[in-house]
C-alpha cells in the first residue's frame, strides 16, 4: 500500500453529504421515513414482546420487520441503510473507492447478541450456547466491522458511543476525519436495534410515556423508544464533483461537549447543548443568524424539552421563537445511537424540500417551553441553513450545521 | 493509509500521563486501593461501576503528574470548564455492568435490578464519571472500536486541540474486563479456536491516560512529548508492514518501534527484520495485553525513553483495526 502524507492544514477541505440511507420503524428506506414525518404518521406501536411487570407493553418503533431471522440485528440494519447510502451516492455496485472509511455510533451494536450468549452459558437452560461471539461478532463494534468487510473499506474504521448522541458524533467524527486528509470518502451514522436489556432499563428509569409521546406538550411524560440505522455518505467536495456525485447538502460544522452535570439529567440551563451548538457555529464560521431550521433532540421527556428550549433562547436570543423546531421521535421513536443521524438525513431533506415535518401529538402549550415546534402539521420552509441537536446520557452533547447544496 | 502530520510548531502535546496497570503479570486485575492512590475518601468511588473508578483514579493521576489536580473546580457549584475534554476509548467499556443489567431480573445473586445500574451501561459512561467529578465540559467521545480505540482516542484529541477547540484533553484508554469476560474473550468459555490463536495472555484491567494540549499552551513544557503525525486503517489481511509505516512523516529520526497490542509470533519476527536495527519493543511481553489502554500505555513508555530520536507506536486489533502514533520531542 503507497502511503500518502497529508498536512493537518488540509483542514481546509470541503465535506459534502452525496448519499442517505435509512431503515426506521416506518419502512426501509429514507423516503418512506421522509413521508411518514412529514405526513406526521407515527409508526410506533405497543409489542408485547416488550412488556415488563405487570403494565401494559410500551409503544415502540420495530424497525425491519423482514429481516432475516438469527442475522445479528444492529448489523443487518446497518447494512441495509449503508447498502441504500452507497448506491444513492452511485456507487452502484456498493463499493466505495479504495481508502474508504467508516464512523459509526451505537450504545449496545452487536452487544446484546454476547450479553445473550453469556446468560444463555450463566442461566444453564442452553446445553449448547454455541462458540464464544468473541471476538466476532459480539461487542459494540461489530455492526462497524461487518459494513467494513461487506464494502471493503479500507480506510479508518472506528466505532464511537456516545450514548443517544452517538449518530451525530459520528457523523461529526466522520467530516473530520476528510477535513483532515485521512479519507475522501466516509460512511458515517448510527445504529441501534431494540431488546428487552434497554426496554427493562428505561422502565427502571420511569422515562417511558405511557401513550403517546408528546415532545414539548404541557402533558408530555417521557419517551418512546425505536430502532433503526441512519448512514449518510461524506466525500471530500472536489472528488464527488470531479465524479458527478449527486451533492445533498454542505457540511458546515459541527461540536460536541460534556455536560459535566449528571449521569442522566441534563444541565438545566442547556450549557452543554449551548456550547456544542457554540462550537459547530465557530467550525462553520456562522452566526447563529444564519440557523433557518432546527431538529431538536426532543424526546419528550421533561427534563430535555425543558432543557432544550432554555437553551435555543440563549442561542438565539428573540429569534429562537421564530426559528421553526421539530422531534421526529413520536414518529419512529427514540432510536438511541441511530437518532442523531436518521435527524441528520431529515435535515438534508428539509434542505433540499424545502419542507419543515411537524412536531406531531402536541395539544397543550407548555409555558416553560414556548418555542415555535411546528406543531401538528408540516410547513414550507425555504431552509439555506439547518441545526441538528443530539444530547445523551454521561451529558455527551452533539450539534451539526448542515447547509444547502 | 494517509498519514495527518501537524507540522514540528502545531503537533500536540503529552504533558502527563496517569497509568494503571496490574503490577503483578499473573494478576490480571489492578489490585491497588485507588482513593488512597488517588487520595481520596472510598465514599466518592462508591457512585462508579469499575470501569468508572479505573478511568477516574487514572485521569486524577495524570492530573496529578500535571500537577494541575490543585486548580480542580469543586465538584458542585462552578462552571464546567469548555476548554477541557474527556475523550477516551475502550474495547470492552462497562461490559460488567451490562452483565449485571441483563441478568438482574432472574438472577438474584446479581441484585435486584436498579436504574443506577442501567445508567453505566452505556460505553461512555466513564467520560461521564470522569468529566462530571472535574467538571471538564469541553470536548467528548468514547471510542469502541477495539485495541485501536484508545489511539483512535488520542487522534481525535489531537485534532480537537490543533484546531483550538479545547486547551487540553484527557485521552486514553480504559479496560475493565472483568473475571468472566476475560475468560471468555481468551476463548475460555468454549474453547474458540480462532480467539486461541490470538490471545497469549488474559486481557488485563487498564487504564492509561494522558493530558495532552495544544502545541502553544503555556503550561507544557519544551522537552515534553509530541503527536507529530497519526494514521489509520482497516486492515484485516495484516498487509500493512512495519516497514510502510517507517516511512511515517517524522520531523525526527524514529528509533524505536513500539508493538502496542498482542501480535502472532510471526508478525513481530517480520517487524523485528524490517525495523532493525532500531529496537522493537513488543508492549504485551512487558506489560500484558491492555486492550484499548495499549497505545496511550506505549506513548507513556515512549516518554519514559527520553533521547532526541522518534518512537513509531503501532496499535492493532483482531479484527483489523490499525493505528499508528509517531512521537518524538
Amino acid at each position: 500500500m503507497a502511503d500518502e502524507h497529508v498536512a493537518m492544514s488540509a483542514a481546509g477541505r470541503q465535506v459534502v453529504v452525496t448519499g442517505m440511507g435509512a431503515v426506521t420503524a416506518a419502512g426501509h428506506g429514507v423516503d418512506r421515513f421522509w413521508r411518514a414525518c412529514v405526513e406526521g404518521t407515527s409508526a410506533l406501536r405497543r409489542d408485547p414482546r416488550f412488556a415488563t411487570g405487570a403494565g401494559a407493553a410500551p409503544p415502540v418503533g420495530v424497525a425491519g420487520q423482514t429481516l432475516p431471522a438469527g442475522e445479528e440485528r444492529a448489523s443487518a440494519l446497518a447494512l441495509r441503510a449503508a447498502e441504500e447510502a452507497l448506491r444513492s451516492a452511485g456507487f452502484t455496485d456498493r463499493t466505495p473507492p479504495r481508502g474508504a472509511g467508516l464512523v459509526l455510533g451505537t450504545c449496545l451494536g452487536g452487544a446484546i447478541a454476547a450479553l445473550e450468549w453469556l446468560d444463555a452459558c450463566g442461566a444453564g437452560a442452553v446445553r449448547s450456547p454455541g462458540p464464544s461471539p468473541f471476538p466476532q461478532p459480539g461487542g459494540l463494534a461489530a455492526p462497524a466491522l461487518h459494513l467494513a468487510a461487506r464494502h471493503r473499506l479500507s480506510g479508518p474504521v472506528a466505532t464511537v458511543s456516545t450514548a443517544c448522541s452517538s449518530g451525530s458524533v459520528a457523523i461529526m467524527s466522520a467530516a473530520d476525519a476528510i477535513r483532515r486528509g485521512e479519507s475522501d470518502v466516509m460512511l458515517a451514522g448510527g445504529v441501534d436495534a431494540l431488546s428487552s436489556f434497554v426496554v427493562s432499563g428505561f422502565v427502571l428509569l420511569r422515562a417511558l410515556a405511557a401513550d403517546a409521546v408528546r415532545p414539548f406538550d404541557r402533558r408530555r411524560d417521557g419517551l418512546a423508544l425505536g430502532e433503526g440505522a441512519g448512514i449518510v455518505v461524506l466525500e471530500e467536495a472536489g472528488a464527488a464533483e470531479r465524479r458527478g456525485a449527486p451533492i445533498l447538502a454542505r457540511w458546515l460544522g459541527g461540536g460536541t461537549a460534556l455536560d459535566a452535570h449528571h449521569m442522566t439529567g441534563p444541565s438545566p440551563g442547556g450549557d452543554g447543548v449551548v456550547r456544542a451548538v457554540t462550537a459547530a457555529l465557530a467550525e462553520a464560521r456562522r452566526a447563529a443568524e444564519s440557523v433557518d431550521f432546527i431538529s431538536a433532540h426532543g424526546t419528550g421527556t421533561s427534563f430535555n424539552d425543558r432543557m432544550e428550549t432554555v437553551a435555543f433562547k440563549r442561542l438565539f436570543g428573540a429569534r429562537a421563537a421564530r426559528i421553526p423546531i421539530d422531534s421526529v421521535k413520536p414518529i419512529v421513536g427514540h432510536t438511541l445511537g441511530a437518532a442523531g443521524a436518521l435527524e441528520a438525513i431529515l435535515c438534508v431533506r428539509v434542505l433540499s424540500e424545502g419542507i419543515v415535518p411537524p412536531t406531531i401529538n402536541y395539544g397543550e402549550p407548555d409555558p416553560e417551553c414556548d418555542l415555535d415546534y411546528v406543531p401538528n402539521q408540516a410547513r414550507r420552509v425555504g431552509a439555506r441553513v439547518v441545526l441538528s441537536t443530539s444530547s445523551g446520557f454521561a451529558g455527551h452533547n452533539a450539534a451539526l450545521l448542515l447547509g444547502a447544496p | 493509509m494517509r498519514w495527518i502530520r501537524f507540522g514540528r510548531d502545531a503537533a500536540p502535546r503529552f504533558t502527563a500521563f496517569g497509568m494503571l496497570t496490574p503490577a503483578d503479570r499473573g494478576t490480571p486485575e489492578v489490585t491497588i486501593d485507588l482513593p488512597a492512590l488517588c487520595g481520596e475518601s472510598p465514599l466518592r468511588f462508591r457512585r462508579f461501576d469499575r470501569y468508572g473508578e479505573l478511568g477516574y483514579a487514572a485521569a486524577r493521576l495524570a492530573l496529578r503528574a500535571h500537577r494541575s489536580d490543585g486548580d480542580l473546580p469543586p465538584v458542585a457549584g462552578e462552571a464546567a470548564d469548555m476548554d477541557r475534554g474527556v475523550i477516551l476509548g475502550s474495547s470492552l467499556a462497562c461490559w460488567e455492568s451490562n452483565a449485571r443489567h441483563q441478568r438482574s431480573p432472574r438472577d438474584p445473586a446479581a441484585g435486584e435490578a436498579s436504574a443506577a445500574t442501567f445508567v453505566r451501561t452505556v460505553a461512555n459512561s466513564v467520560c461521564g464519571d470522569v468529566s462530571i467529578a472535574l467538571r471538564f465540559g469541553g470536548p467528548g467521545a468514547l471510542f469502541a472500536g477495539g485495541w485501536t480505540a484508545g489511539a483512535e482516542a488520542i487522534i481525535a484529541a489531537a485534532s480537537a486541540l490543533a484546531e483550538r477547540r479545547a486547551r487540553m484533553i484527557l485521552a486514553g484508554g480504559v479496560e475493565a474486563p472483568g473475571p468472566e469476560l476475560r475468560a471468555m474473550h481468551a476463548g475460555g468459555g468454549r474453547g474458540d479456536a480462532q480467539a486461541g490463536r490470538w490471545f497469549t495472555g488474559l486481557l488485563a484491567e487498564a487504564a492509561a491516560i494522558a493530558v495532552m494540549e495544544s502545541a502553544d499552551e503555556g503550561g507544557a513544557g519544551p522537552g515534553s512529548l509530541r503527536l507529530f503525525a497519526c494514521g489509520r486503517a482497516h486492515d484485516p489481511d495484516r498487509r500493512l508492514s512495519i516497514a510502510a509505516l517507517l516511512d511515517a512523516p517524522a520531523p525526527v529520526p524514529l528509533g524505536t518501534v513500539v508493538i502496542a497490542n498482542t501480535m502472532p509470533r510471526a508478525f513481530l519476527d517480520r517487524a523485528r527484520e524490517e525495523a532493525a536495527p532500531r529496537p522493537v519493543i513488543d508492549l504485551p511481553d512487558r506489560a500484558g495485553e491492555l486492550g484499548a489502554a495499549g497505545a496511550p500505555a506505549a506513548a507513556a513508555l515512549a516518554d519514559g525513553l527520553g533521547g532526541g530520536e522518534g518512537v513509531l507506536v503501532v496499535a492493532r486489533d483482531i479484527a483489523g483495526g490499525m493505528a499508528a502514533l509517531v512521537l518524538g520531542r
